[in-house]
């Protein structure tokens, strides 16, 4: 056994699409790397309805190995427990079969555990220490000078030189226009096909509603904001507000970036169920806290352009997308990026122990539009489908042609109504956290 | 981007190859204030997201930062107390001995397991077959 390369990642994907056919679906992600790689996520759910789903990727930083096997196991070992129907078991932490099915039929789970590719391979094979990609467009032929970091790449508070204060980047961590930093965040926003791809699974996945992003190394669990220190007073102190500009990135004084009171206490919630699965595995303590501020002593850590922050940040630019709760993993406590593969595995079982609870977590409570789905499935299977011939329900049956008219004469007339009524709802709800 | 685009940037890529020097974990000791003008002064590699510091038992903190042996010399010469540690790099090219080689899942026709011990249901109805 050993640390999967980067062939191996994208086979495994492959390898668990063609065992459990009608469970996931492989997606080719379109943009392909400088050195010409083409990376795929897996798609794990079943049923018709449509659901919330959970994005977990991992990868973004090449020398942090173990992240892309912690996803690969994660999905291999939900989609074995789920098939056999058996509980799924992680040391001193146990989900039962129930559990596990609920996961599966209730939620799309998207791994995508390769994001960089290219880094990770010069990593492995050359040069260990390396973090970004291998993009030498900015490098003018240097080798010092090749590279994005791409959780610097997101467009989230992107132009750091604007929207920061001068102070914020003295904290060394925010980013840098510098190709020759390990922090460099690329020419211009999603410039990078690491981070249109995390992008494309946004786009082709509006339901997601959960995000991770696997990290090494720390033991922490972050949760939003990763830029400023977080408040819940005023809605109209945040990122999008140009006023602001200048001022971002400095704990203690008046700008701190807007979360609605609930919506913490969610996300922090989150978090703590994650570290006590992870504390059952085998005792190991993980941190909860804010992005900005780490387990950290006496200073901040500000960053512009990460993963996490655009991700949750999403819904407040355009609130006809989904709220994203979104976290950043940093796994392993012991302060190296290279652990045996022996310790790896542990590593493994402690992670994956916390990546159930934490899809548990996002398995919807009560939602009136998968109900209603389900039992529309359920009737069809059990009565409809079994009393009368395909003939009659089929596609080409009188049933199918009666519904195709009234379709064509209330679609016009429902669907605006039914999006009008969709906005509507999302803004109250917002508008319901800006108030408390 | 099409496939010449890809292979002249791969081939960019190759012709600018030098590998970075080894970098060294690097223990920082000081007080918050020392961190903040560190920061300042050096761009320092503090891993991913941001340093962690152990705090000692004088009150004080030690900093890991992963710097070349000629950073480290600039930090003791503008008057750090840096201890140098182990050389990650070499580290790291040791674990490389811990790659997958080829191929385990050939291309997709084996079916990867994972470590999750999986209880209940099957195994009992293996056990009493
Ligand atoms: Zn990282």
């Amino acid at each position: 056994m050993s640390f999967l390369n980067v062939v191996e990642i994208e086979s495994a994907l492959i390898g668990l699409a063609s065992s459990y056919p009608s469970v996931t679906q492989l997606i080719t992600l379109p943009y392909f790397t400088v050195e010409g790689r083409q990376s795929h996520a897996l798609r794990i759910g079943t049923g018709p309805c449509r659901r919330s789903a959970v994005l977990i990727i991992s990868g973004a930083h090449a020398r942090e190995w173990g992240g892309p096997d912690i996803c690969i196991n994660f999905a291999a070992d939900l989609l074995e427990a789920y098939s056999l129907g058996t509980a799924l078991i992680y040391g001193g932490t146990a989900y039962s079969a129930a559990e596990i099915k609920s996961i599966i039929e209730r939620l799309d789970v998207i791994v995508f555990p390769d994001v960089n590719p290219d880094g990770r391979n010069y990593s492995q094979n050359t040069y260990p220490m390396w973090r970004k990609n291998r993009n030498p467009a900015s490098s003018g032929g240097q080798a010092s000078k090749i590279g994005v970091d791409p959780n610097r790449n997101y467009d989230f508070l992107w132009d750091f030189n604007a929207a920061f204060a001068p102070g914020a980047q003295a904290f060394g961590t925010l980013a840098s226009s510098d190709p020759s930093s390990d922090i460099f965040h690329g020419i211009a926003a999603f410039s990078e096909a690491e981070t249109k791809n995390v992008r494309y699974l946004f786009d082709q996945f509006p339901q997601i509603s959960w995000f991770m992003d696997i990290h090494s190394f720390g033991g922490d669990i972050l949760h939003s904001w990763g830029d400023d220190t977080n408040q819940s007073g005023s809605l109209s102190i945040n990122f999008t507000n140009a006023a602001w500009n200048g001022q971002r990135g400095l704990p203690a004084d008046a700008y701190g970036e807007y979360i609605g009171a609930c919506d913490l206490a969610n996300v922090a919630a989150a978090a703590n169920a994650m570290k006590a699965a992870i504390a059952g595995v085998r005792g190991e303590t993980y941190a909860v806290a804010q992005a900005f501020f780490l387990p950290s002593w006496g200073s901040p850590y500000p960053t512009s352009g990460a993963s996490d922050d655009w991700t949750y940040s999403r819904f407040f630019t355009d609130p006809t997308k989904r709220k994203v709760r979104a976290y950043t993993l940093e796994f392993n406590t012991v302060k190296t990026f290279f652990p045996t593969w022996a310790e790896m595995q542990q590593i493994i079982l402690d992670v994956d122990a916390g990546l159930v609870r934490f899809c548990l977590g996002a398995v919807p409570r009560f939602s009136l539009s998968y109900w209603l789905c389900w039992w529309r499935h359920r009737l069809n299977d059990a009565i409809w489908h079994r009393v009368f011939p395909p003939e009659l329900w089929g596609p080409y049956g009188p049933w199918a042609r009666i519904r195709r008219a009234v379709e064509s004469i209330l679609f016009p007339i429902v669907a605006p109504l039914l999006r009008l009524l969709g906005t509507g709802a999302r803004r109250r709800s917002s508008g319901g956290s800006r108030r408390r | 981007m099409n496939d010449q685009n890809r292979s002249d940037d791969a081939n960019q890529s190759q012709r600018s190859e030098a590998v970075p020097p080894d970098l060294y974990a690097a223990r920082i000791n000081g007080s918050p204030e020392t961190f903040a003008k560190l920061r300042q002064e050096f761009e320092l590699d503090v891993g991913c997201r941001g340093p962690h510091v152990e705090v000692n038992p004088d009150g004080s903190g030690t900093m890991l930062v992963f710097a070349t042996e000629e950073r480290i010399r600039e930090l003791r010469a503008a008057g750090y107390r840096v201890e140098l540690g182990e050389n990650v790099s070499e580290i790291g090219r040791q674990r490389q001995k811990e790659i997958g080689e080829g191929d385990r899942f050939m291309g997709g026709r084996v079916k990867p397991r994972g470590f999750g011990e999986k209880r209940g249901r099957a195994s009992e109805r293996r056990s009493t077959s």
